[in-house]
């Protein structure tokens, strides 16, 4: 896969988009100037966590012996499953700060932003991709294009509100499905051709 | 199937993780000290029926003729539905503590020997038709189990609930890979 579609992928995961009402919710104490080095802050931590993620999916999956296409398979049933959430978001109020607490690490670090899905993916991808280079690459530059839009959320929420952000996560979990479902049957062309037209 | 696979599978499917919030509300109402030992106590509870049915699997299967093939594909969808539960995990309604010890219901039996730890020991057994294989998996699995679970309080404070419910999310996507290779698997042993 090229470095520029693995890129999007994971921008669309990541879903900047849909995080903005919630972290400004969380960041809501925080003075404008403060917010900005709070975000970014939090942003660097998730970049690391995805990288190890990165690194770590390399060798978990060989020590496992999983063949790709079964991981690719998985992988577009995760992916799938994560683009469902994307379009149909669930209205849970989630309290992520008790009072008073202020936000390190959790819950925009982990697990807002480097959260099971994004986590689940990378390493799905790592073990699917022959150089590291072009993963690691991918994923600092969808991390950079979410960071500058999370970095703008006030201003993003002023000028597409609530339900312009809604209907853009939307559409982003569309083209989610889409990635997932080639993925899926890229998975099962794999299969079928390594189980039976090499006779095994 | 390597034995790290199978161990690997087999903690996933504990579940450590989503079993914390459950045993803090269950176990709040004693002292730290009680607390270690219920833990212990329940964990070693646990380990024996799941070590009774690795057991007791191949027995069974081969009782009611199940060939190779079916216990893959049929283990490989069990797999996957797990993991699912896993991964849009629904909230333990643990109720109110009675202020009674819990005593293998519900922490031994279903929390961490639950039908989905049964069921896969099982069709493990019987796939591998090793059982010093599956006993090691098991013991290598339980072992973190029980070292997450004794620190289960320390890691809510550390980490804190969400970061948990997206442990245990992680861990149900990674075992969606495991369920989608045994199922392949099936396949396979079936039509070759």
């Amino acid at each position: 896969m090229h470095t520029l579609s693995l890129a999007f992928t994971f921008f669309l995961i990541l879903n900047s988009l849909g995080l903005i009402p919630t972290v400004l919710h969380i960041l809501g104490s925080i003075e404008e100037k403060g917010r900005k080095w709070v975000i970014f802050r939090e942003m660097s931590i998730a970049l690391i966590l995805i990288l190890l993620f990165n690194f770590l999916g390399e060798v978990f999956f060989d020590w496992l012996q999983i063949s790709p296409s079964n991981i690719q398979m998985a992988g577009g049933l995760i992916l799938f499953l994560i683009a469902t959430r994307m379009i149909f978001p669930g209205n849970r109020k989630i309290e992520w700060l008790e009072e008073g607490e202020k936000p390190f690490v959790a819950p925009i670090a982990t697990p807002l932003v480097a959260g099971p899905s994004i986590l689940a993916t990378v390493m799905v991808y790592a073990k699917e991709q022959e150089s590291i280079w072009v993963m690691v690459s991918a994923i600092v530059i969808a991390w950079a294009v979410s960071l500058i839009i999370l970095l703008s959320s006030s201003f993003l929420q002023r000028t597409l509100t609530d339900k312009g952000l809604v209907a853009l996560q939307r559409l982003m979990g569309l083209i989610l499905t889409l990635i997932s479902v080639q993925m899926l049957l890229q998975g099962i062309s794999g299969f079928v051709n390594q189980s039976f037209n090499s006779g095994v | 199937m390597s034995l790290l696979q199978i161990a690997v599978t087999f903690f996933l499917i504990m579940d450590p993780f989503g079993n914390v919030p459950a045993f803090l509300s269950l176990l709040r109402d004693f002292s730290p000290k009680r607390q270690r030992w219920i833990i212990f106590r329940e964990l070693l509870i646990a380990l024996g029926i799941i070590l009774f049915f690795n057991f007791i699997g191949n027995e069974i299967l081969n009782l009611i003729h199940i060939t190779q093939a079916t216990v893959k594909l049929a283990g490989g969808i069990i797999l996957f539905l797990i993991s699912l539960q896993m991964i849009f995990p629904r909230t333990h309604h643990a109720g109110p503590t009675s202020g009674e010890e819990p005593f293998i219901v519900p922490l031994a039996v279903p929390f961490i020997a639950g039908p989905s730890i049964m069921g896969a020991v099982m069709i493990y057994a019987h796939q591998t038709g090793d059982l010093y294989k599956t006993t090691t998996a098991i013991f290598i699995a339980w072992i973190p189990t029980f070292l997450i679970l004794l620190a289960s309080s320390w890691l809510k404070r550390v980490l804190g609930t969400r970061v948990l419910v997206a442990g245990e999310r992680l861990m149900g996507f990674i075992m969606t890979i495991l369920a989608v290779s045994l199922f392949t698997d099936g396949i396979r042993t079936l039509l070759a």
